[in-house]
Formats: structure tokens, sequence, C-alpha cells
């Protein structure tokens, strides 16, 4: 599975195609069209995924906000 | 630091003060914030605990990678005026000789009153307490006072190699002895002995410059590596300005044995306040009437603890590679994210030495000034709303640290929120570690038996 995705320039591994597109990308000089093409949706495919991420991110700090808010109302 | 702010502080009950409560002061900073809190004790751990694992969230919201490196490579600079330097530079080098001279002279035949006694005043408050605080706050200011490295200019270079595979381990094992030694030998109290270990040290550090050159101050001495580490925490890049803690993003801890020296680091600075904590005193009294030796008690749990220390950060790592996931190897993540650690140890030490430093500077700029005939010895009271900044200089410590560990992780991994996910356990350990750290500072001070 590792084999699959490790960059034909410089060799690395990475565990998703994704990672591995991103990774030329950054690293990378002079992109051919595919590999630009390649990058370009990797990345909106992960702002997708970092959309999502934040939804859970603002959910735990409500959590964790009213959780202590509570807590020091027992408590204190 | 117990051991040593104990024996000063027992020493003021007997000095004029400058204004009045100093000597009802002398549990310092730990005892006021015990004191000043209203809440139960493990409410303020967890809330101390769930501000920076939120700090996470939030930083976790910063996922441009552009806006990012910005705040770590954002400079203010300044004109730089390299005769100002230089000059800067020539005066710190007298400064640090002269220094030396002092210690060295007065520790010998000086007088006995600690608090008189320009050594061991210049050595625990100038140089232990104050001079990291310049470093971590500022930059590093131990190249150009570094007493040492003035004298092994003037002294011709043996030109040795160092050998690349010592690297940092000469450090790491040299830190982890200064703080031994510092706990248990009564170095605070006895001018003669610390005059004794100060020459020590400058024989041994003075023989290793000689023998491997400039080398051995940036790898193998343990003291210019602790000022140069916390320097990059400092807001200072050279004569420009940079946003705290940038100097450590783009930094790997390099050489063999670098992130076991960061590590040590961290250790030493809370062991010495663990030792003074009730809870451990009791733990070492049931040890002791078990029958064993005291000094083995209290050397099982230095190096335990730094065993448990270093378990925890590795652990934190070689989990990172699974939550990530990423193929980088556990040994280079080490070193690329050692360096996020060091903003929690200048946080904590701020919290330990400020309160201290502040009420001795009086009687250290006396005893300075005139080492032949000090003044009587006065202290500076430090206000009731002190207690605060203990527990305020560990959080920012840590909330620095989650953010520089953010930053790294964005140079790291190609993927954003691969770079998130790769934090979840270091947070995990941090989190654990700030509540672990303030319940320290909010124990009310004891005495260490048997030292």
């Amino acid at each position: 599975m590792s084999e699959a995705h490790r960059c034909e320039r410089c060799g690395k591994r990475f565990h998703t195609e994704r990672l591995r597109r991103l990774h030329v990308g950054y690293e990378h000089e002079g992109l051919n069209e595919a590999e630009r093409a390649a990058f370009e949706d990797a990345y909106r495919g992960e702002t997708a995924d970092i959309r999502r991420f934040r939804l859970k991110v603002v959910g735990a700090l409500v959590i964790l906000y009213f959780g202590l808010l509570f807590t020091y109302v027992l408590v204190a | 630091m117990n051991t040593r702010r104990r024996r000063l502080l027992v020493a003021l009950a007997a000095v004029p003060v400058l204004a009045g409560r100093a000597a009802a002061h002398g549990g310092g900073l730990r005892s006021e914030a015990g004191a000043s809190l209203t809440v139960p004790t493990w409410l303020f751990l967890l809330t101390g605990g769930a501000v920076v694992g939120a700090s996470f969230l939030l930083a976790s919201l910063a996922t441009d990678r552009s806006a990012v490196r910005a705040v770590h490579e954002w400079r203010l600079g300044f004109p730089s005026v390299p005769t100002l330097g230089r000059a800067l530079w020539a005066l710190g080098s007298v400064a640090g000789v002269l220094g030396l001279v002092v210690v060295l002279w007065t520790g010998f035949l000086g007088p006995l009153d600690r608090l008189q006694n320009a050594a061991i005043l210049l050595v625990w408050v100038g140089w232990w307490a104050g001079l990291p605080m310049v470093a971590y706050l500022l930059g590093n200011p131990w190249p150009a006072l570094n007493p040492i490295r003035t004298l092994a200019s003037l002294l011709p270079s043996a030109g040795v190699e160092y050998p690349e595979r010592a690297g940092a381990w000469p450090a790491t094992v040299g830190v982890l002895a200064l703080v031994w030694v510092e706990v248990v030998a009564p170095l605070a109290a006895n001018p003669r002995l610390l005059a004794a270990a100060v020459a020590l040290y400058v024989l041994v550090s003075l023989t290793g410059a000689v023998a491997f050159g400039e080398t051995w101050f940036r790898r193998a001495d343990p003291v210019s590596r602790i000022f140069a580490a916390y320097g990059r925490v400092g807001a200072l890049d050279g004569s420009r300005i940079q946003v705290p803690g940038s100097g450590l993003v783009t930094e790997r801890a390099g050489d063999p044995g670098a992130v076991a020296f960061v590590v040590a680091l961290l250790w030493g600075t809370t062991y010495d306040g663990l030792v003074g904590t009730g809870p451990v005193a009791a733990a070492v009294q049931s040890a002791v009437s078990a029958g064993v030796p005291p000094r083995a008690v209290y050397l099982l749990a230095f190096v335990g603890g730094y065993a448990v220390f270093l378990g925890a950060f590795v652990l934190s790592v070689r989990l990172a590679r699974r939550t990530a996931p990423t193929h980088e190897s556990s040994a280079s993540l080490a070193r690329r994210f050692a360096p996020a650690l060091l903003p929690i140890a200048a946080g904590y030490h701020l919290a330990h030495y400020l309160g201290y430093f502040l009420s001795l500077s009086p009687a250290l700029a006396g005893a300075t000034l005139l080492p032949w005939n000090p003044p009587a010895a006065q202290v500076l009271s430090v206000p009731g709303w002190f207690g605060v900044v203990g527990p305020a200089a560990v959080l920012a410590g840590h909330l620095l640290a989650v953010w520089v560990a953010h930053a790294i992780s964005f140079e790291v991994f190609p993927g954003r929120l691969q770079a998130i996910r790769s934090q979840y356990p270091l947070t995990a350990v941090m989190v654990a570690y700030t509540t672990a750290s303030l319940w320290v500072i909010t124990q009310p001070e004891v005495t260490p038996p048997y030292l």
C-alpha cells in the first residue's frame, strides 16, 4: 500500500494519495499540468474536510466552555 | 530551587526589609498562589488544563499556511549599529570576567552571611534566576558574558575535533548534574563550597574550550546550551524583534542527544519544585522510614522522573506517527518537535523565580556594588497579587508551546489536517504537564526532608 503513494521525485512515502499530491505541490518545483491539477484537486478536497473539522472544533470549544461554566456554578 | 531558596529566605528573617512584609513572605510565590485560591485546587487544575486544550483547538482553526508562516517569519528590524554591538559585547565580556573574579574572591574570602555575600547572590539571584529571564524574554546574553569564553580566547586552542557521536550528551548529563547538585548540596548556604564548585566548573569548562574551541560552548557546555536554548524562545533575533518562540519553529534539535537535553532542562526545573511539595516530602519520609537511604530516594525520584518525562515525549511522538498518519521516523519527528517544549521550561522558570529574583535584587545590588563591605542586606516585599504571576507564567509558556508545535507541524506535514492530527498526542502530554506544574506551584512550600 505504501508503495502506491511514493513521490516519484524524491521517493518519500505517504499514507494516502492526497498527501502525496500535496507534498509534490509544496515541495517540488516545475510541476507539469497533471501534477498541478492533481495538487489543486487534493487541496480543494482537503479544504472541504477542514470545513467539517472546524465545525467539530467549534462544537468541542462550546462543550468545554459550558462544561467548565456549569462545573464552576455547581462547585464555587 | 527550594533548598536554595529556603536557605536564603530563612536568612531573611533577621534582616531589615524595605517594605514590611517580606519575612512573612518566606514561602514566596508558591504559598501566595495557594492562599489566593477560592476554588478547589482540582477545579483550578482542571481549568488550567482546559485552557491549554482550548488553545490547541483555537490554533487548529489557523490552517492558512502562509498566515502561520507569516507569524514566525515576522521581524521588526532596527538599523544595526556594529560599533554599538561590539561595545556592548566588550562591556559584557569585561563584566563577565569581573563577575567571576568577584564570585571566586568573595566566595572564598568574603562574608559568611548569605545575604551579604556577593558570590551567593550573584550566582543564585543574578545568574541562575535573573539571567535566564533575560534569555527567554529577550535574547541570549551568555555568549557575551561567559567569562570562560573570554578567558579561552586568550589561550591557545588545541584544535581537537569534537566527537560527533558525543553530540549533546555531555550537556545533558551536565544539566542533570547541575540540578542534582543544586538540590542536594548546600551551595546557597555555604559561600566557600559554592566558590569551590564554581572553580571546578571553570576548570572543566576551560579545559573543554581549549581542547575543542568554540564547538565546546555550542555543543558540550551545559551552561552555554541552557542559555542558548532559552535564548531561542526570546523576542530578539539578533538586533531584530520577532514573535516570541519564532526561533524554535525552523530549528531542529539536530545533534545526538539534543532531544534528551531539552527534556532534561524541562525535568530539571520541575524536579526542583517537586521536592518542595508536601505530598512528595511525605512520600520521601515514608520511603526513608522503610529503610531506603534518603539520598537514594531523591536520586531514584530524579532519574525515574526524567525517564517518565522522556518516555512521555517519545510516546507522544510515536503516537503522532499514527494519528497524522506519516512515514516520517519517530526520531526525526522528536528532533523537530522537541524545541516546542522550551517555552514550557521558560514559563515554569519564570513562575518559580520572578518573585525570588525581585525580592532579593536589592541585596544583590548592594553586595555586588560593595562586595568587600556590603551594606545591611535589604529585600523587596512583593505585593499580594503577585501570586497570580506564577500560574499565569506557566499557562503562557504552554500556550506559546502549543502555538510553536502547531507552526512546526505545518512546516513538517504536507496535509493541513494531517498537521493538526499529529498534534493530538503532544497536546495531551502538554495538558497533563500543565496540570502537574500548576499543582506544584500551588502547593505550600515545605522543606525537603533529609537534605
